[in-house]
Parts: structure tokens; sequence; C-alpha cells
């Protein structure tokens, strides 16, 4: 008796579906994906309970005649790739014929097919397969339900609702950003997600799904070598995010993760965004099919490039470009910040008790906290400060880093004491992603409050902003709530102080002044007199430094002059 | 002398109840309105009021129950609603100042048919007719948004029935010696309120609204129509806008029967807006949009110019998409003008009524901008039709506060700075602290005592207080009166003191009474450019109902159709997007429609179920969608230009007349027989199902013919009597089409389907087991229907008895065409001349 087996095809179809088939998204990914293949122009997809009880992907493409159908539901079967020539320069987005097979083996899946000369309804229920005849509606309808009944272990893996949900809404968001010829819609539990209109406008999908508001400050960016071909579109630097999910890169039409790609991304952005935010980008790429291997991983999320370096140049240039080339107005980099505008305050500014910057003025500050006692050299790169300590050798100062850590601590200051709000005059809107509305919850809705933002919503996607912390009646307030609301949809979950200090933090960073920007003698004077005041006067609020000192001692190491 | 029987208050009551016997008279006893007698009991029927009683003079107290002042509006909407008329009688004079019993009578009746504070933002008909010898004439008007129509049709009382449903009205309008046969259809067939008014005199001040009118017979229903409603709004209505004359329009006609059928705008079972056309089509962000897109629907185009035109707007929208959905945010934020105009004209708009005008003409130029930057001729063109409103808005804006009372009696509207003496009003009655201590300041200058003070209180009011020391001083020339004396001092008043006293004490009075009058001056002025808002209003709706359109056909993946000039329809994957929309997993099979040019009618068998009626359906609201200018569901679609449709789909039992089903769908057929022309579509579904089988089939046999011979009109036509797919062979210009179904041992699917040939079983065994029948009864009726099957043919089949008409001598299309109404007699004498040459 032998004692290694051929594994039946149930078996082995469970096995791969341990691969393919992870979640409801990675079901909905390879569904919404044959569909595509299928050359459908109307892809609708309808979840239930979070895709636990049934999920439906219905296609207007080409559809099967029944022998297809049934083989389509066979491992390895597929109408995508016929020898390993065709390996090479895969175009359709599946082509390992798993998906159908694996999803039978964990589900009850029902298909219904037509070509429009005949239609076929299939049943797989324990691997057994019913067929029926069915209306001549041409393309394919596919019902999953019970999703991982024979598989306890994967079903208790599956994670709450609304973070099923939430990973199904991205999962369509990047395929609709991909095909936007295609019409997409998305419901769940009977309720519309969203649904493009395939009028092939990438545009308009982002409208879609992100709102008028992202869609209204997007920059076109299009190029070409004789490698690839690069289309799409950047987002200002205002619309800017604290995670990384509104980097949307397309490769060939399917949406990849890469890492080296993203890391240029953000990269050309650099200079243009406060540390730790992310421009929201939407790229797509073209490039010949045989520089693509896709066959690394089942889910095909991650590629290999054969010139990756070549593309990251080119990216990198073609960002930076477009980025310089579009005129940015002022308020984008940071409202009409007080902060920037030592040398003409306005008399409003002045007046207004709110307004403490004015005291950066004040000259007789004196250094009575710390023994540092620091005279202001000039200016390096327009970014540092070069000061020195009565022969205690020179320091570095980050002029952004400086202001910011003053900010903070006044700001914390203010902040401990109460949190009083206002009521925006000019009405503040903000659009909420898609996929962001699922997460949205009393919890959150209370974290915001905590400090001082108040939305209530406005019909759709939209939310008004009832009421903003009153010192940020001088910030752009959209800028703020955004930023606020992404830490607090998409961040790490921080204890409610952690969480204030952050908002201070955050609005403290966009007071401050800015590398890139020319100051006077006095004005670093001033600024450095209130760093050296501060209680931790060697750390912005995010920790990076704002002093770097270079010994008198160790200058003269360098210069070979100890031991004259 | 007769002792009255009652008081004289209810002498007073039943004087004026006597010239409005149909209406409920609300009779103002200070804070409330009374009831009395039977209204009184209808009223506390109606809305679960206490019925009491009023001592009024008689051995027994008369019913009474009452409402208070503030709360009427709620209740004569309910009244009103249930459709009665409601009579507002009012005090006419201060009662404080009236000699004897307060004079009072009728200021305003609310009907069913003119009520101004609509419940719903839907248009609120209420039409006049009259009947001429060879024709009648409808007159209707909604009086909230003053919009006047008229429309000459034939004498025909099934025509007029029609034209009236569609309205959707709820009172009409007669003279007294209106016929009562129809009175009799009106009432009690659709319960219809009738109202009399006799006066159809046409009035100097009419002739403006009367441009396009120029039949006298039309202009004395639109006057009937205009008398009543003054009568009972007891005011001129200034804002009426120009008659539009609904014959001239160039209209594809859809009667009544066809409007239900197609579930346009009214659903057939629950009479509800969803499932309809409009309901899938209204994304409109105004209620004057959301009108404008009703009537759009009911009235589709049947002039390419003006659908061309339309279509270009869409296409621009579907591709300027951005700037479709900026401008759709800002529609939203637009209130009702049209409304909003009338309510200021008509003089019953508050000052929040007037913040919304303001707030809504205020963004007219943020969507002139959006319009032109798009860049699009056709927008840029569309733009420069928006009025820009400044004056307006800044007059509005420099006069009232943001946040502003309901009520125009209260004060509390007006701006610091929008009138000098209401400033002072304000400043008076908010305590006059600073005229007081500048006043004690001048009177210690004047008399130079350092510690004279002015002080108040409650018994004596204001006074210039003295202490003992500085009373010598007091000089008579100051004009001072002693009032109290003191132990330390003592009080006086002086005239200029007292004057402002009562100035306070009055102040706040005057400051409501000014802001009263200031508000009602603002209001007239604003009403003075009421027809031109109107004109901006008519504007932004059109642009609403395009920007709705463009974005329902984008989202929906629509096409643009293409009319083109041969007598045929060419639709390729066709589908119903009502029924696509209602079903929530869409399983809905497209089809095409095929009729060439020399097809007449497209026979249409198959089993029940089977997609028969829903493909007619999809025809039929295609060529709505498409001629009112609207993107359809195909994916190929070239249309001719229909004039009229008319439908015949689905049993509609007219219970309430009495007439059977049969009798109905011989009615509607009728109808559509007697006014189809070429250009028309037809749509019969089973007709003759009704009666016994032969009757039935020859009725359906000879309307098939009829119309493939003489009408020629593009027809579907479905059966399930299959005999009839034979005509094909006898006539060329029939086609026949099947539902397609596939059948597997006992078991079948629809396929939904139409394809060409023709089918002869319909299933309707199938379709029983389908419902869930009990299984002996079917087993027993397929062995019925074995039996029958086996059975030789009936000879007597009147397939094989074909009905031939006589062919039509060719004068009888020169009488068609001609319109009698509109000839002269000279005109009609050489027509007769020229018949009889021709016989």
């Amino acid at each position: 008796m032998t004692k290694i087996n051929l594994l039946d095809a149930q078996l082995s179809n469970m096995i791969a579906a341990g691969e393919v088939v992870e979640r409801p998204s990675s079901v909905i990914k390879e569904l919404v994906e044959n569909a595509i293949d299928a050359k459908a122009t109307v892809i609708e997809v309808f979840i239930h309970d979070a895709g636990r009880t049934l999920m439906e992907v219905l296609d207007n493409g080409s559809g099967m005649s029944k022998e297809d159908a049934l083989l389509s539901i066979q491992r390895h079967a597929t109408s995508k790739i016929h020898s390993a020539f065709d390996l090479f320069k895969i175009k359709t987005l599946g082509f390992r014929g798993e998906a159908l097979p694996s999803i039978a083996s964990v589900s009850l899946l029902t298909l219904t097919t037509s070509d429009g000369t005949e239609g076929t309804t299939l049943t797989v229920e324990n691997h057994e397969v019913k067929v029926q005849s069915s209306p001549l509606k041409q393309g394919t309808y596919v019902s999953v339900k019970e999703l991982f009944y024979n598989t306890p272990a994967r079903l208790k893996y599956l994670k709450s609702d609304v973070i099923e949900n939430a990973s199904t809404i991205e999962t369509m968001m990047r395929i609709a950003l991909s095909h936007p010829s295609i019409a997409f819609s998305l419901s769940m539990d009977g309720k519309l997600q969203f649904k493009t209109t395939g009028r092939g406008d990438l545009k308009e999908v982002i409208t879609t799904l992100y709102g008028l508001s992202i869609a209204q400050k997007l920059i076109p960016i299009a190029m070409t070598t004789p490698d690839f071909q690069i289309t799409g579109y950047l987002g200002k630097p205002e619309i800017a995010k604290s995670h990384r999910y509104g980097l949307i890169t397309l490769l060939n039409g399917r949406s990849v993760y890469m890492p080296k790609i993203n890391k240029t991304i953000i990269d050309a952005y650099h200079g243009y965004l406060p540390v730790s935010r992310f421009p929201m980008v939407f790229l797509s790429m073209t490039m010949d099919a045989s520089l693509v291997d896709v066959n690394v991983h089942p889910t095909k999320k991650e590629v290999r490039l054969s010139k990756e370096a070549h593309l990251m140049e080119v990216l990198l240039k073609a960002i930076a470009d477009n980025l310089r080339a579009t005129p940015l107005p002022k308020e984008i980099i940071i409202s009409d910040t007080p902060a920037v505008s030592y040398e003409n305050p306005s008399p409003a500014m002045v007046q207004d008790p709110l307004f403490e910057t004015m005291s950066l003025f004040d000259q007789n500050v004196s250094a009575t906290k710390t023994t540092l006692s620091l005279t202001v050299l000039g200016q390096l790169a327009l970014t540092y400060i070069l000061a020195e300590d009565d022969q205690q050798g020179l320091y570095l100062i980050d002029q952004h880093a400086a202001d910011e850590r003053i900010n903070y601590e006044k700001n914390l200051a203010r902040a401990q004491s109460q949190l009083d709000v206002f009521e925006p005059i000019i009405p503040i809107m903000v659009d909420f992603k898609k996929a962001d509305l699922p997460l949205w919850n009393e919890q959150k809705k209370e974290q915001l409050a905590s400090i001082g933002i108040v939305l209530s919503p406005f019909g759709g996607l939209s939310f008004k902003v009832e009421s903003l912390p009153i010192w940020a009646h001088h910030l752009d307030g959209y800028a703020y709530v955004i930023s606020m609301l992404d830490q607090v949809l998409h961040g790490e979950p921080l204890t409610p102080l952690a969480f204030r200090e952050l908002s201070i933090a955050t609005r403290s960073c966009k007071t401050s002044i800015k590398a890139n920007e020319r100051l006077s003698i006095e004005q670093m004077q001033t600024l450095v007199n209130r760093l050296v005041l501060c209680e931790q006067p060697y750390h912005c609020p995010h920790g990076r430094p704002t002093i770097i000192h270079f010994d008198q001692d160790q200058i003269e190491k360098w210069f070979n002059r100890t031991g004259f | 002398m007769k002792k009255p029987p009652y008081t004289p208050m209810m002498m007073q009551y039943l004087g004026i109840k006597e010239r409005y016997q149909d209406t409920l008279i609300f009779f103002r006893l200070g804070d409330f309105y009374e009831l009395f007698f039977d209204d009184a009991k209808i009223a506390s029927k109606e809305l679960s009021l206490v019925l009491t009683g009023k001592n009024a003079g008689s051995e027994e107290r008369v019913p009474m129950c009452g409402i208070p002042h503030h709360a009427a509006k709620n209740y004569i909407a309910r009244l009103i609603a249930r459709g009665y008329k409601v009579g507002i009688v009012e005090q006419l004079e201060d009662p404080a100042l009236a000699k004897g019993i307060v004079d009072r009578d009728v200021t305003q009746i609310y009907t069913p048919g003119a009520f101004i504070d609509g419940v719903n933002d839907a248009n609120n008909f209420i039409v006049a007719v009259d009947e001429f010898p060879l024709f009648y004439v409808l007159a209707y008007c909604d009086i909230s948004t003053g919009e006047l129509s008229a429309l000459k049709i034939e004498h025909d009382l099934s025509t007029l029935m029609s034209e009236i449903i569609k309205l959707q009205v709820k009172e009409i309008v007669i003279a007294s010696t209106f016929p009562n046969g129809i009175r009799e259809s009106f009432t009690r067939e659709q319960g219809w309120l009738l109202s009399l008014g006799d006066d159809d005199q046409v009035r100097l001040e009419f002739e403006p609204l009367f441009t396009s009118v120029d039949d006298p017979s039309v202009m004395k229903t639109l006057s009937r129509l205009i008398h009543y409603l003054e009568k009972t709004q007891k005011r001129s209505l200034d804002y009426l806008k120009k008659v539009q004359m609904m014959t001239a329009e160039k209209i594809l006609k859809i009667d009544a029967f066809s409007m239900q059928n197609l579930e346009l705008v009214q659903s057939i079972r629950s009479q509800e807006k969803f499932g309809t056309l409009y309901w899938l089509l209204d994304e409109t962000s105004t209620p004057m949009g959301s009108r404008l897109l009703k009537q759009w629907i009911l009235k589709p185009s049947s002039d390419l110019t003006i659908i061309t035109s339309r279509q270009e707007f869409i296409q621009s929208f579907i591709h300027h998409y951005l700037y479709r959905e900026q401008l759709r945010v800002l529609m939203k934020e637009i209130y009702d003008l049209s409304r909003l105009i009338v309510r200021v004209s008509f003089g019953n708009a508050n000052a929040r009524d007037l913040l919304f005008l303001k707030s809504s003409l205020a963004l007219f130029p943020q969507i002139k901008r959006l319009l032109k930057e798009t860049l699009d001729s056709n927008l840029i063109k569309l733009a420069n039709q928006i009025t820009n409103f400044e004056s307006l808005v800044k007059l509005i804006e420099d006069a009232l506060e943001l946040d502003v009372p309901m009520s125009i009696h209260e004060g509390g509207m007006f701006k610091q700075g929008y009138d000098a003496n209401l400033d002072q009003w304000i400043k008076l009655s908010s305590g006059g602290k600073e005229w007081m201590l500048a006043f004690e300041q001048q009177e210690r200058a004047r008399t130079g005592i350092k510690n004279l003070k002015v002080g108040f209180n409650k018994v004596f009011g204001y006074f210039i207080e003295i202490s003992n020391g500085q009373l010598n001083s007091v000089d008579p020339t100051w004009g001072y009166e002693r009032r109290q004396t003191l132990t330390n001092g003592e009080r006086f008043i002086t005239s200029e003191l007292k004057n402002f006293e009562l100035q306070i004490l009055n102040a706040e009075e005057k400051r409501i009474q000014l802001e009263f009058e200031l508000f009602t001056n603002l209001r007239k002025t604003i009403a003075t450019q009421t027809t031109i808002i109107q004109q901006a209003a008519e504007v932004l709706a059109e642009l609403d109902v395009l920007l709705s359109l463009a974005k329902v056909s984008s989202d929906h993946q629509w096409i643009r159709p293409v009319f083109h000039q041969e007598h045929a329809v060419h639709v390729e994957g066709g589908r119903h997007p009502v029924i696509e929309k209602v079903m929530k997993v869409s399983r809905y099979v497209d089809n095409d429609v095929k009729i060439p040019s020399d097809v007449s009618v497209l026979l249409i068998t198959g089993p029940n179920m089977g997609g028969k009626s829903t493909f007619m359906r999809q025809l039929s609201i295609m060529v709505v969608m498409a001629q009112m200018g609207c993107y359809v569901p195909a994916k190929v679609a070239k249309l001719m230009v229909f004039d009229q449709i008319f439908t015949r789909i689905g049993a509609s039992d007219d219970i309430v007349s009495g007439q059977s089903t049969f009798m109905v769908e011989m009615a509607e057929t009728n109808y559509a027989l007697r006014h189809a022309t070429k250009q028309s579509l037809l749509v019969f579904d089973e007709i003759g199902r009704g009666t016994s089988t032969y009757d039935g089939m020859a009725l359906a046999e000879a309307i098939i013919e009829y119309i493939a011979q003489n009408l020629q009109c593009k027809t579907l036509f479905s059966t399930h009597y299959h005999e009839l797919t034979s005509i094909q062979k006898r006539l060329p210009s029939v086609q026949n089409l099947q539902a397609t179904v596939k059948e597997e041992k006992d078991h079948i699917t629809f396929l939904y389907k139409i394809t060409q040939g023709s089918m002869n079983k319909s299933y309707g065994i199938n379709v029983a087991k389908l419902a869930k029948m009990p299984p002996s009864v079917l087993q027993r009726a397929e062995t019925i229907l074995l039996q029958l099957e086996q059975q030789p043919k009936n000879p007597s089949n009147p397939v094989s008895i074909p009905i031939q008409p006589l062919p039509l001598p060719p004068w009888i299309q020169d009488l068609r065409a001609l319109d009698p109404l509109t000839l002269s007699p000279m005109e009609a004498l050489a027509f007769l001349i020229e018949l009889k040459k021709k016989i």
C-alpha cells in the first residue's frame, strides 16, 4: 500500500483556496477580474453581511457556453493562457485557473452564464454539480453563499463586518480605478456604495469614489518614454493624507503593490508635504508585458519589474516636474498662517488675543531657562539656522522643527486649560472616501469631538464641519479636519491624551515656519531665543531633532588645531 | 316686530354663510376661528375636534367647534386635502374701535384647486372647462407657481376626460349652464370637486396674459378661471404668467390610459412615484426642476429641434461631469423660486421667504460662472440666459437680519442702519439708557446742579431728583414740575422727560408697526421683479432637469438615440430602465426591436410571463424618453419621431364607473384606433382576451388588419391566439415575433429573448405550476389539454375567413386631415367643392 496519495480534487482545491481565497474581498477580486477578462462593460457586485452569507457578481461580458461553464469550475482550467510561452506575456488579469474551483470548494457556488445562444446555470455544492437552463442574458452571474462553511478555521479568522467591508470597498475601488471604461457598482446589504459610469475617464472615477473636493485638486500627468507610458493624476499637497492608502499605482491595468515605486512617489513630493504626510496619487503605468513578472504571488498583488530602477528615475522626474510646473496657491502649503508673516503683521492679528506668535517680536526674551545663549550667524539652505554660543561651538537649528516645538508647547499649555470651539463662518465641507464611511462610528465621532471637531452628515459622502477648536480659526480648517479625520480612521489607535497631543502637534506643524523660507537675522534670533525657553528644546513634537551641536573642540580637531 | 331668532353676531354669520353654501366658514372671534351648525359637525369629525355648543340666543345651543387662529393653517390644509373648501372670515375693523358689532367678511377662500400653501412640491392644477358646439376648451392654472395654460380639444368626452385625468386635478370650474351628463361623469366616475364660476367676461387687464391666444372661446374659459381664482383669493393675481397654448406645441401625445399603463408618473398598483419613469429620472435638485421634469415626461416633444437641443445639453453635461456635479451641489441650495415669488407677489411671504429668495438668487453668479468655465458654447449660451440679481440680493441683504422670526408681526426682522426711524425705536425700546445718561449730563450742565440725578420708579416713571441742599436754585423757567417729596430731596419731571417716557413705552409697539410697514414695502418692491424672477426660475428649472437627465443617463450608461427620416424603428440591446432598476440584482435580458419601414405590426406570441408585455413597454418607455430629449437604455437606437402613443397593456377594471374589463379594453382600443395616425405608436397587449375565444380572436384579427391596411402605424400586438400568426402570410406588413422558452423534460425555462417566428403554446399550466397550484388540479389540466390538442381543428376557425375591409377612396385622406375648427366659411365651401369633384 502506498503512503503517498494523489489528493482528490476537492482537497487540492481547498488547499489552493488557502492561497487565493483569504477573505470576502479576495473572492470579489477574483470574480471581478474574471468578469473584466470576459470583456464586460458593466459589472455589479452585491455583498450581504460582509460577504459571509452571500456575494454576487454580475457582468455583461461574453459569457460561456455550457461546456466552457462546466470546465471553468475545474482546477487549472483557464481560457486565458494555453502554453508556457503565454505565461511571459500575460495581459489578462487572471490566468492561473484557480479562482472558480477554489471558491467553489469553500462555499456554495451558483454560476449562471449565457453566451447569447444558450443559457446555463451551474450549482456546486459539496463537489456535486447541478446543471440547468437559464434565460439568455448575455454575461455571467456568480453567487457565492456561505463562504467558508466547510472550513471553520477560516471562518473564525474573518474580522468584523466593518473591516471586511472596508477591505472589499478598497479592493473594488482599486479595480474601478484600474478600469475607467467599465461601469462598476458595489452594493452592501442593499445599499449602493458606489457606481462608476464606465465612460473611460479616470478623473470621473476618482470623483465618484473620492468626492468632488478631491477631484478638484488634481494635477494631470502624462508622459511617454520608449519603455513606459505614465498617465494619471497627482493630488495637490493640500489633500495629502496621513496614510498611504491614497497612493494608487496601476501597472498594465492591474492594481499592484510596488514598495519601491511608492517610495519614489513620496520622495518626489519632498518639500511639498509636511512630515509623515502622504500624497494622493493615481498613476497608471503601461509597459511591455514581457518586462513584468506577475506570477510571483497567487493573489497577483506583487510583481517584479525588469527595469524598475529606470522607471523610478523617470517617475521621480516626471512627478517633480509636474509639481513644479503647477502654481500651487500659497494657502496650499499652509494657509495665510501668521507665523510666516513676521515682517508685516496686519493690525487685525496684533489685536487678536489668540494670536500670540506676536511675542516673537519681543526682543527682550532672554534665555533664562537653559544655559544656552545662542547668537545667530546666518541661514543655511534656507532651512537651517547657524548659531554659536559663546565659544561653545556651532549650532545647526532646523527652523521648521524649532518653530514647531515652540508652537507645540504654547498650544499644549493653552489646550490643557480649556477646549473652546467655534462654528466656521464660511461653512467647511469634507467629503469622505467611500471606503471610509463604514469606519465612521460613534467612537470615532467622540474622538474627534474631544479635540473640538464636530462633523454632521450632510448627505452622501459629505459632512459639514459644525465646530473647530478656536485656535484653529486662522488655519486652513479643511486641511486640518481632513488630517485629523484620517488619523482617527486609519492611524494607529491612540489614547485620548495622545490623540490630543497629536492634534496639537499637527496643528503646530501647520502653523510653523517651513523649510525653504528665507528669514532675516532678527527673525531667526527671535526664533532661537524662543526655542531655548522651551521645556524640551531639542526635539520637535514628532521626535525629530531641532538642534545639532558641533562642539568647539570637535571642530578644532577636524582642523587639526588640537594640541597647539 | 319679530325678534330675530339668534344673536346679532350669529345673524352676521348666517348672512355670510348664505353666500358660501359649499364652503366651510372659519369665523374669526378674538383669537379663535369658530365653525357653526353643519360646518362644525363636519370639521369636528374630519379634524377630531370636540363638538360643543354656543349660546346664540335661540333655545338650543348652536353646534360649534373652534380652532386657535395661529394653528389654523394646518387644519385648513387637512380639510383641503379631504376635498373641502374653506372660507376665512376675518374681523375687518379693530374691535376696540368698533361701534356695535365688529364688521366681518370673507377675506380668502381656500379650495383644493386653489391652495397657495401647497403641501408638497408637485404642481396643483385647477381647471376650467367649457363646452362649445364643436369642441371643448380647457384652461388650467397652478396658482402656487402662476403657470397658466389652455387647450382646445375636439368634442369628444373620452378625450376630455383623458386630458383632465392627465392633469391630476382635484377641482373643476364650470358655468352653471354646463351639461348635467358631463358633470355626472366628473363627480361620479372621477370624484372631482365642481365649483361654479359664471363670470367669463374678458377684462382689459387680462390681455397681456392672452398674447398667444387668438380664439375668443379660449379667452372666455381662461377668464372664467381667473375670475373664479380672484373671487376665492379676494385679490388680483398679478403674478400669473402668460398663457401657454398647449395645442400649439408639437408634443408626443400620450393619453391618460397610456400614462397610467406605462407607469410614467404614478404606479398602477399604489399610485406612488416609486417604480415609475419619473422616479427613475428624477435626480433634480429643486422642486421647480422636479415639476418641470414631470411635465416633460407627460409631454415629450415631437419637434426634432427641441429634442436635439436637449440632447446636446445632456451630452455636454455628461462630458463636463465635474461641472455638472458642482452645479448640482449649488442647485440643491436653491429654494422653490417659482413659489417664493408667488408668495411675495400674493402678499403672504414672510421675512424668511425673502431670505430664501435672496440666498437662492445670490447663487446665480456662481452658476453662471461654472457654466461658462466649461467653455462649451451651448452651456455659455445657457449661462447668458441667467439674469443677475445683484441689486435685489443687496437690497434684501442690507435689510434683513440672518435670523428672522416666522411672523412679520413681531419685529426683529430688520438690520440696524436700514431705516433711521426704526433704529431710533429699537434704541428706545431697548431701554434708552444712553439717552437717559445724556439727558442727565445735559440737565446738570443746564442747571449747574452737580448732583442732579435722573432715576426711575414704577409709580412715577422717570424723574429728576434734586437734593434738599440744591432745591433753592431750582429756577421756574426750567419747566420742572414737582412730583414727590422725599426726606433728603425732591423729585421733578419735565415735559421732555415725560415725552421720552412715553416714547419708550410706545417704542416697542412702534417698532413692530414700523417693521411691518417696512417689510410690506420691501415685499412690494421685490414684487415688481416678479416677471423676471419667474423667467429666471424657468431657466433654472430647465437647467435642473437637464442636469438630472445627464446624471441619470451617465450613471446608467444610456446612449443618445438617433432620429432618422425613415418610417422605421431600429433598437439593439434595448432594456426597460425602470424594471432594470427595480430588480435588485438585474437579470434583465435585453432585446432588439426592429420595425423596418415596410412593416407595421409586430405580432408577438409566446408563454405567459415570457416577457411579451415587458418587451412592448420597453419600446414605449424608450420612445417617451427619447422624445423628452433624454438618452435611452440600449446599445443602438435609431428612432422615428412619433406623434402619439396609445397603449393597452394589462387589465384595469374600471370598478368605480362599473364598466367591465372588456368594455374598458374596447373603449381604450376604440380611442386608439380613432385617433392614431401613420406617425403613431400603438401597443396592444392581448386585445380580445376578455371575451370568448372566437369573438375575441375575430376582433383581434380585424383590428390587426385595420392597422396594417389603413393606419399603417407602428404597432406591437401581443396575443395568445396562435392562429393569428397566419395573417403574416396574407399581409406582409405584419411580422411574427415570439418570446422564447426552452423546454426540458417537464421543466421549462423562460429565455426572455424575443426572436422572429411564432409559438403555438402558451405554457399556461407551467405558469400555474410556478404559482404552486394544487398538483391534482395541474394533473387534470394536463389531461384535458392533451385531449383538446388531439381533437381536429374546428373548421370554422376564423382565420380561414379573412375579413377584407373595402379599400378606402382617396378623398377620405383629405377629409381626415381636415380640421373644421380652423376653417373660415369660405374655405369650407371651397373644400366642399373640391371634394365633390373627386367623387
